[in-house]
C-alpha cells in the first residue's frame, strides 16, 4: 500500500512536472490570433503552454531585455531578435546558440541573407522570421505614359525616366526616400551605397564607408534632392510611412516597401494604384549591383531558460520551414526559407512573389557590430549634416567614420 | 530647555487663550513638541512610500554614473571616477542638445505661461457653455503624449498637413514651407507644437486660482474707481503668484524632460538640430547601453536644474520680503 | 462694447488654437487612409468612416484582439491613475499640513525631492526599480504601479499644496484650534476646503502623470493584468509604418477619461468655492 502510494506520488510528480513547461515568449504586436491559435496546436501536439508577451515596436523590447536579462534571463525563454540586435545580444551573453540542432538540412535551406542575419562570429544564434528586405517598386502606368515598358538598371537612366516623368507632369518629385534622421536613413544609405559598390567596414571593423564608393553614394543622394531634383525635399523628414502614402497617392513614380510590397499598394482602402505597382531590381551605379538592405528577424532563445530544448522544439515548430510556410500562408510573414519561397501554393498567394525573390539574392545587412546602435545614430546625424549641404558629403562621411572608430574604442574598452 | 519649556508652558497656562497661537506654540514648548510628534506622524506614510520606492533606484543611478557600465549577464563595473562627467562637459553634442532643450524652457517660460494667463484672464468669467469651453481648453492638455507628437508630424507635413494647405489657401505662402527639414525651421516648429501643450496648462492652472479670488476684492476695487488693468496688476498678479511660481518650477522641470515630440517627429534632425537632452540620455541608456554615461547626463541635467529652482526661490522669497 | 467683442473674439482664438489639432486628430480618426493626403485639401474626409471606433469600442471577437486589449488597459489606466491621485492628494495634504502648521522642517527636504524626483528620467531608474519589484514578486500588479507613481508623484504634490497652504490666514485655523478643534479636523474641515485650487492642480497633475506614464509601465507589466493604455497606444505602431488614423482614434477615445474626470472634479471643486462668493 505504502509503494502504491508512493509510486502514485511519484507518477503524479512525473506528470505534474511534465506539466508545468511553460515557454513564455515576447515580441512585438501583430498576427495575435495567428500566434494564439499556433501556440495551442502546439500545447496539443508536445503538451508544453506558451505564454505571450507583447511589447511595441521600435526600441522599447530593449528595455524589457535589459531588466529581465539582469534578473536572470528566465523571465522570457524566447524572444524576436532583429538582426541588428544579434551582435549586441550575444556579446552581452543573453542569447543561447542553437547550432546544435541546428540540421544541414536546415541551413541548406534557409535563404543565405536570413540565416546569416542570424549568425555572428561563427554561431547560429535564432531560426529566420519575418526576413524582410526592402523591395524597389515602381508604377508601371507612369512609366509607360513617357514610354518606359520596364524599369531602368543604372542610376543614370533613373534620373533620366524621372525627369522625363516631371517635366511631364506626371508626378511633381518622380521619388520620396525615408530619410529623416532615424534608422530608416541609414537603411536607405546601406542600399544606396551597396548600389555603387560600397561597403561599411573591413575585417578589422575599420570603417571603409568615406572611400570613394561611399562618397559618389552619398553625393548621389544630395543631388538627387538638390542636382535633379527628382526626390521630394520632404523626405529629410520622412520616414516609411509617409513615403507610403506618396505612394498610395500616386505622389511618386517610385521607392522603396519592406515587407510583400503590393500587398498594400493593392489594398484599395489604402491606395489608389490599384493594380499598377510593379517591383523591380534595385537601380545601382552600373547596373551590376543591384543591392538592398535587409531587415530580418528571428527567433532567439535565453541563455536564462530552464528549458532550451522544448524552446528550440517551439521556435522549430513556428519558424522551421514547415512553420513558416503555415505563417506565410496563414498570416502573410515572409519566409526565410528556399522551399517556401519555390512552393507554388505560396507564390499563389500574392502578385510579383517570383519578381521580389530575385531581389533576395542582392540584399546586404546593415554593419553587424555589437556598437551598432551607437553607430547608426552618429551616422545618421552627419549624413543629415550632407543632406541638408552643411557640410560636404567627404566630410560628413569622414566625421561618421571617426566617431565609428571612437565608439569601438569605448566598447571594446567597456568590455 | 526643558526649563524654558516648563516657563512656555506656564505662560500658557497663566490665560494665554486670548493671545494669537502662534506666540503660546513657540519652539520648544511641550505642546510644541507634540505637534511636531504629530506633524512627523503626519508626514511619515508620504515619506516612507517615497524612500521605499525611490531611495535605492535614486542613489543606485548616483552610484552608477562613477562607472563604465557593461551590461550582460549581470553589469560588470568599472570605477572611472568622474569621467563620465568629464566627458559629458567637453561633449560639444551634449551641450548642443541641452541648448535645444533650454530653448524649448525659455519658450514655455516667456510665451507659454504668460499666454495661458491672458487666456485665463479672459476665460475667467460667466460664459454659455463654459463647460465645453473648460473641455476644449483641457483638450491639448490630455492628449497622450505620442498621438500629440504624430498628429504634428502630420499637420507639419509639407505636402500633406494642413499648415501648408491652410497658408496656401489663405495665400500666406505660394509654396510648400518645409518645416520639419528646414535646419533652421524645425527647432522653432517643435517648439510651437510643445507651446500649444503647455499654454493649455498654464491656463488650467491660473484659471483654478483666479477661481480662488474672491469677488469681493474686485467689487472694492471697482468702487474705488480702479481700472480692470489696476485691478488685474494689483489684485490678481499678486494673489496669483503661488501658481506663478508653481508653473515656472513645473515647466522648467517637466520640459526639461521633453522627450516624445523629439523621439517620434524628428529623431533629433534634421542634422542634429533638433536634439534634446532627454533623448540622448535614452540613446545612451537603452541603444548603447551606456549606463554609467546616461545616469551621469541625469545628474548633470539634475544639477543644473536644481540651481535653476533654487534661483526662482530667491527670486520670489526676495520678492515677498520686499 | 467693443471691448466685449474683443474679448469674445479673443476667445474664439483661444478655442480655435486649442480646438484645431484636436479636431484634426479626430478627422483623422475616421478617414480612410488613402483620403489622408486629400483630407487636409477640404477639411473633412471625403469618405467618413466609424470602423476603427467600432472596431476598438465594440464587442471583442477573442482575448488577444486590439478591442479587448485597448478596452482592458483603458480601465487599468483609470483604475490605476484614479487610485494614485487619490492616496497622493490624501497623503500630500497631511504632509503639507504638517509641514506648514506643524512646523516639521523639511520644507526644502520636499523642494529637494521634488527636483530629485521629477527630474531624473524614468530610463535611468526603471533598471532598479523593476529589480527590486521583481525581487519581491510584485511584477505585473496594478498595485505596484499604483505604488510607484504614487512616490514619484508625492513631492510635487505636497509642494503644491504646502505652497499653497502657507499663503492661506492662519487666523481661522487658530480661531477653530481655540475652539477645540483638533488638528486633523481643523486641517479637513477648515485648510482642505479653502486648498480647492491647489488640490485641482495637483491632481490634475498627478493623474494625467500617472495616466501618461509609459516606461515603467512597460517595463513592469507583462499582460493585460496590468498593461495600461500608453502601452497599448505604442502597439498601435508598426514595425516600419504607422496606421494614423487607428492611433488618432486611439488618442481621441483616450482622452475621454481624463476630461470627465477633470470636469467632474473641477465642477465640485469650483462650485464649492463659488458658494456666496460670486455676485453677478
Amino acid at each position: 500500500m505504502r509503494k502504491f502510494v508512493l509510486l502514485a506520488l511519484f507518477v503524479g510528480v512525473l506528470v505534474l512536472g511534465w506539466a508545468v513547461v511553460e515557454l513564455n515568449t515576447i515580441f512585438g504586436p501583430g498576427d495575435l490570433a495567428y500566434y494564439i491559435e499556433r501556440n495551442q496546436q502546439f500545447y496539443e501536439k508536445y503538451g508544453v503552454r506558451v505564454n505571450i508577451t507583447v511589447v511595441p515596436y521600435g526600441r522599447d523590447q530593449n528595455a524589457k531585455l535589459i531588466a529581465s536579462m539582469l534578473a536572470g534571463g528566465s523571465q522570457y525563454d524566447i524572444f524576436i531578435i532583429d538582426c541588428v540586435e544579434v551582435p549586441k545580444y550575444v556579446e552581452a551573453g543573453w542569447v543561447l546558440p542553437i547550432d546544435e540542432w541546428l540540421t544541414e538540412d536546415l541551413k541548406n535551406d534557409a535563404v543565405p541573407f536570413a540565416l546569416d542575419g542570424m549568425a555572428y562570429k561563427g554561431k547560429w544564434y535564432g531560426l529566420p522570421w519575418i526576413s524582410e528586405w526592402k523591395s524597389f517598386v515602381y508604377n508601371k502606368e507612369m512609366i509607360k505614359k513617357v514610354g518606359y515598358n520596364e524599369f531602368p538598371r543604372t542610376w543614370e537612366e533613373v534620373v533620366e525616366l524621372a525627369q522625363k516623368l516631371q517635366e511631364a507632369g506626371i508626378v511633381r518629385y518622380a521619388s520620396a526616400w525615408s530619410w529623416a534622421q532615424k534608422e530608416s536613413l541609414i537603411c536607405d544609405f546601406v542600399a544606396i551605397l551597396a548600389s555603387f559598390g560600397g561597403k561599411f567596414f573591413d575585417e578589422n571593423l575599420n570603417p571603409v564607408f568615406n572611400d570613394e564608393k561611399g562618397v559618389q553614394a552619398l553625393q548621389f543622394m544630395v543631388d538627387m534632392i538638390y542636382k535633379y531634383k527628382i526626390v521630394n525635399p520632404a523626405s529629410l523628414g520622412w520616414t516609411e510611412t509617409e513615403v507610403d502614402k506618396a505612394m498610395f497617392n500616386k505622389d511618386i513614380a517610385f521607392g522603396m516597401r519592406w515587407g510583400l510590397p503590393l500587398v498594400d499598394l493593392d489594398n484599395p482602402e489604402l491606395s489608389r494604384g490599384v493594380g499598377e505597382w510593379e517591383i523591380a531590381l534595385m537601380p545601382s551605379v552600373d547596373g551590376e549591383h543591384p543591392y538592398t538592405v535587409s531587415g530580418p528577424m528571428g527567433w532567439a532563445i535565453s541563455y536564462g531558460t530552464k528549458h532550451p530544448k522544448e524552446a528550440f522544439e517551439y521556435i522549430k515548430f513556428l519558424a522551421g520551414p514547415e512553420g513558416a510556410l503555415d505563417a506565410a500562408l496563414k498570416a502573410g510573414i515572409v519566409p526565410g526559407w528556399k522551399s517556401v519561397w519555390e512552393n507554388p501554393e505560396f507564390l499563389k498567394t500574392v502578385r510579383g512573389l517570383d519578381k521580389m525573390y530575385e531581389q533576395a539574392m542582392y540584399v546586404v545587412h546593415r554593419p553587424r557590430v555589437p556598437w551598432y546602435l551607437e553607430f547608426s545614430s552618429a551616422l545618421q546625424e552627419e549624413l543629415h549634416k550632407a543632406l541638408t549641404r552643411q557640410k560636404t558629403p567627404k566630410e560628413a562621411l569622414d566625421a561618421a567614420a571617426e566617431a565609428a572608430i571612437k565608439i569601438r574604442e569605448e566598447f571594446e574598452r567597456s568590455k | 530647555m526643558s526649563d524654558r519649556s516648563e516657563s512656555k508652558l506656564q505662560g500658557f497656562k497663566g490665560g494665554a487663550c486670548l493671545r494669537p497661537l502662534k506666540n503660546f506654540l513657540r519652539k520648544g514648548s511641550i505642546l510644541e513638541k507634540k505637534k511636531r510628534r504629530l506633524g512627523y506622524l503626519l508626514i511619515l506614510p508620504a515619506l516612507l512610500i517615497i524612500f521605499f520606492v525611490l531611495l535605492f533606484p535614486l542613489v543606485y543611478a548616483l552610484y552608477l554614473s562613477f562607472f563604465d557600465v557593461f551590461v550582460g549577464r549581470t553589469l560588470k563595473l568599472t570605477f572611472v571616477g568622474l569621467r563620465n562627467y568629464l566627458e559629458i562637459m567637453v561633449d560639444s553634442g551634449w551641450w548642443r542638445s541641452f541648448l535645444n532643450t533650454l530653448y524649448f524652457v525659455l519658450a514655455d517660460i516667456f510665451i507659454g505661461i504668460p499666454l495661458g494667463f491672458v487666456s485665463a484672464l479672459a476665460l475667467n468669467r460667466r460664459l454659455r457653455l463654459q463647460g465645453l469651453v473648460l473641455a476644449i481648453v483641457l483638450l491639448p492638455y490630455v492628449l497622450p503624449p505620442i498621438v500629440h507628437a504624430l498628429i504634428w508630424k502630420w499637420a507639419f507635413n509639407p505636402d500633406y498637413g494642413f499648415i501648408n494647405q491652410t497658408l496656401i489657401n489663405l495665400g500666406v505662402i505660394k509654396s510648400s514651407v518645409y518645416w520639419l527639414t528646414n535646419p533652421k525651421l524645425a527647432l522653432p516648429s517643435l517648439i510651437v507644437a510643445n507651446l500649444w501643450q503647455g499654454t493649455a496648462f498654464a491656463t488650467i492652472v491660473y484659471l483654478g486660482g483666479m477661481k480662488s479670488i474672491p469677488s469681493e476684492l474686485y467689487e472694492a476695487a471697482k468702487i474705488d474707481g480702479a481700472t480692470t488693468f489696476k485691478s488685474v496688476r494689483y489684485i490678481t498678479i499678486p494673489l496669483l503668484k503661488p501658481f506663478t511660481s508653481l508653473l515656472l518650477v513645473m515647466k522648467t522641470i517637466l520640459t526639461f524632460k521633453l522627450f516624445e515630440l523629439v523621439y517620434a517627429v524628428t529623431g533629433g534632425g534634421p542634422a542634429g538640430t533638433t536634439k534634446v537632452v532627454s533623448y540622448e540620455i535614452y540613446k545612451n541608456a537603452f541603444e548603447a547601453f551606456k549606463f554609467g554615461k546616461a545616469t551621469a547626463m541625469s545628474y548633470t541635467l539634475l544639477g543644473i536644474v536644481a540651481v535653476i529652482v533654487l534661483i526662482y526661490q530667491r527670486l520670489f522669497k526676495a520678492e515677498e520680503a520686499y | 462694447m467693443l471691448r466685449n467683442t474683443t474679448i469674445f473674439a479673443f476667445i474664439i482664438i483661444i478655442l480655435l488654437v486649442s480646438g484645431i489639432p484636436i479636431y484634426w486628430t479626430f478627422v483623422t480618426s475616421i478617414s480612410l487612409d488613402r483620403d489622408l493626403a486629400d483630407t487636409s485639401k477640404v477639411w473633412y474626409p471625403p469618405n467618413p468612416t466609424f470602423e476603427n471606433y467600432k472596431e476598438i469600442l465594440g464587442a471583442s471577437k477573442m482575448e488577444y484582439s486590439v478591442a479587448y486589449e485597448f478596452k482592458v488597459t483603458l480601465i487599468n489606466s483609470a483604475l490605476v491613475s484614479l487610485s494614485v491621485t487619490a492616496v497622493a492628494l490624501f497623503l500630500a495634504s497631511l504632509s503639507a499640513y504638517s509641514i506648514e502648521r506643524l512646523k516639521v522642517p523639511l520644507r526644502n527636504t520636499i523642494s529637494f525631492l521634488v527636483v530629485l524626483t521629477q527630474m531624473l528620467p524614468p530610463v535611468i531608474l526603471v533598471i532598479p526599480i523593476y529589480l527590486i519589484f521583481g525581487r519581491m514578486g510584485l511584477l505585473n500588479r496594478k498595485l505596484s504601479l499604483v505604488v510607484i507613481y504614487t512616490a514619484m508623484n508625492l513631492p510635487f504634490a505636497i509642494w503644491i499644496l504646502s505652497s499653497y497652504f502657507r499663503k492661506l490666514p492662519v487666523s481661522v485655523e487658530e480661531a477653530a484650534i481655540i475652539d477645540g478643534c483638533g488638528y486633523i479636523e481643523t486641517l479637513w474641515r477648515i485648510v482642505i476646503p479653502l486648498s480647492k485650487p491647489a488640490l485641482f492642480t495637483a491632481g490634475i497633475f498627478v493623474f494625467l502623470a500617472s495616466w501618461n506614464e509609459f516606461l515603467i509601465a512597460l517595463v513592469l507589466t507583462t499582460d493585460l493584468k496590468a498593461k495600461t493604455l500608453p502601452i497599448a497606444i505604442s502597439e498601435f505602431m508598426g514595425r516600419y509604418y504607422t496606421d494614423y488614423p487607428l492611433m488618432c482614434t486611439a488618442g481621441i477615445i483616450s482622452m475621454v477619461p481624463p476630461i470627465v474626470f477633470a470636469s467632474i472634479f473641477q465642477r465640485y471643486l469650483v462650485e464649492g468655492l463659488a458658494k456666496g462668493a460670486v455676485k453677478e
